[in-house]
């Protein structure tokens, strides 16, 4: 079971050179979600158990965490002391089909992964404040904490899934 | 993009938390991020070699070759060894299986087959198992079961960049 996000210990001060690893990261969750939702019917992607969220909503709120981030990028380049806070609650996807999600999801994180890119080399590591950790993240730093904060949400959706499978 | 090479790269193992869910997510994702990255690439685009560097296939090819150390690994952990079986660093295996005379379909096929195996020997792994613990032969290092699993996620990342940077080069 995946343990509370809010409960990591994450460490930073990750190399520049990192970076094409956790852009790589990235830029995989697109297709390891594709393959999660395909084939399942809406009943279970839209489905809220217990009062968690749904699968279209963690795929929704991880689409969102990436205009959180987009955002993030710059104000770490132009020397903002503390960054934007994060996104907590995600809109209600439940009513838009999958694809719609998906297609969300896909555009915001290749939007981002093309901003990651174009960042020059000197600004690599310019630090900003993270507002909930209370500690200096890079745009190197923030790539690798989005991979980790994807596969976390990837194991939520497996949860999902499986409660459903065994129903 | 300059990127860290892999025997310079540094892991850190001091993590206490239990992530091997997440660990076993990455491993699962692999083969299906491999095919998405080779889906428009061309057999004869897949063997080229670039300044006598693995081609896109003896990447692909290695990562198969390695899966039987990383489960002979899982074994070395569970049977309570101190230390775990080293790899070959010359990778003779590659080198020597012309992986080049292979479909890429087949060897997309056979990586995620034989992940697929690694996947269900490692699910079941209990709290218990999945914090033993053996020393890695060339980092020196203890490794748990579940460093040793990041680790190979870290090596699958690399050979994914690895793959995309050839095929951007040859794009290009």
């Amino acid at each position: 079971m995946a343990m509370p996000w809010f409960e990591r210990n994450l460490k930073f001060g990750y190399p520049k050179e990192m970076l094409p690893f956790f852009l790589e990261r990235l830029e995989g969750t697109i297709i390891r979600i594709e393959q999660k939702v395909k084939g399942i019917n809406d009943k279970t992607l839209s489905s809220k158990s217990n009062g968690k969220w749904s699968i279209k909503e963690n795929i929704g709120h991880l689409a969102e965490v990436d205009e959180i981030a987009n955002k993030r990028i710059d104000e770490m380049i132009i020397g903002a002391e503390v960054m934007s806070p994060a996104v907590f609650e995600p809109k209600d996807y439940s009513t838009w089909p999958i694809e719609e999600v998906l297609a969300l999801f896909s555009r915001n994180r290749l939007g981002n992964i093309k901003k990651y890119r174009s960042i020059k080399d000197t600004d690599l590591l310019k630090p900003s404040l993270h507002p909930r950790l209370k500690v200096m993240m890079t745009p190197v730093d923030l790539a690798w904490f989005d991979a980790e904060h994807d596969d976390h949400h990837l194991v939520k959706i497996n949860e999902i899934l499986a409660q459903f499978s065994k129903r | 993009m300059e990127r860290t090479k892999w025997f310079d790269r540094k892991f850190d193992f001091d993590f206490t938390q239990n992530i091997f869910p997440s660990i076993i997510d990455r491993l699962r994702g692999a083969p299906a991020r491999l095919d998405e990255k080779l889906q428009n690439v061309s057999d004869d685009l897949a063997n080229k070699k670039i300044n006598a560097a693995w081609s896109i296939k003896e990447n692909i090819g290695h990562l198969i070759d390695l899966e039987p150390l990383w489960m002979g690994r899982l074994d070395d952990i569970l049977a309570g060894k101190t230390d775990l079986r080293a790899a070959d660093l010359a990778n003779t295996k590659t080198d020597e299986a012309d992986h080049n005379r292979r479909k890429i379909k087949d060897l997309l096929k056979e990586f995620r087959a034989v992940r697929s195996a690694t996947i269900k020997m490692i699910e079941p792994l209990t709290i218990e198992q999945i914090y033993m613990s053996a020393l890695h032969p060339r980092l020196k290092t203890p490794m748990r079961t579940m460093d040793h699993f990041l680790f190979v996620a870290e090596h699958d990342d690399h050979h994914l960049v690895t793959i995309h940077t050839l095929i951007q080069t040859q794009l290009s």
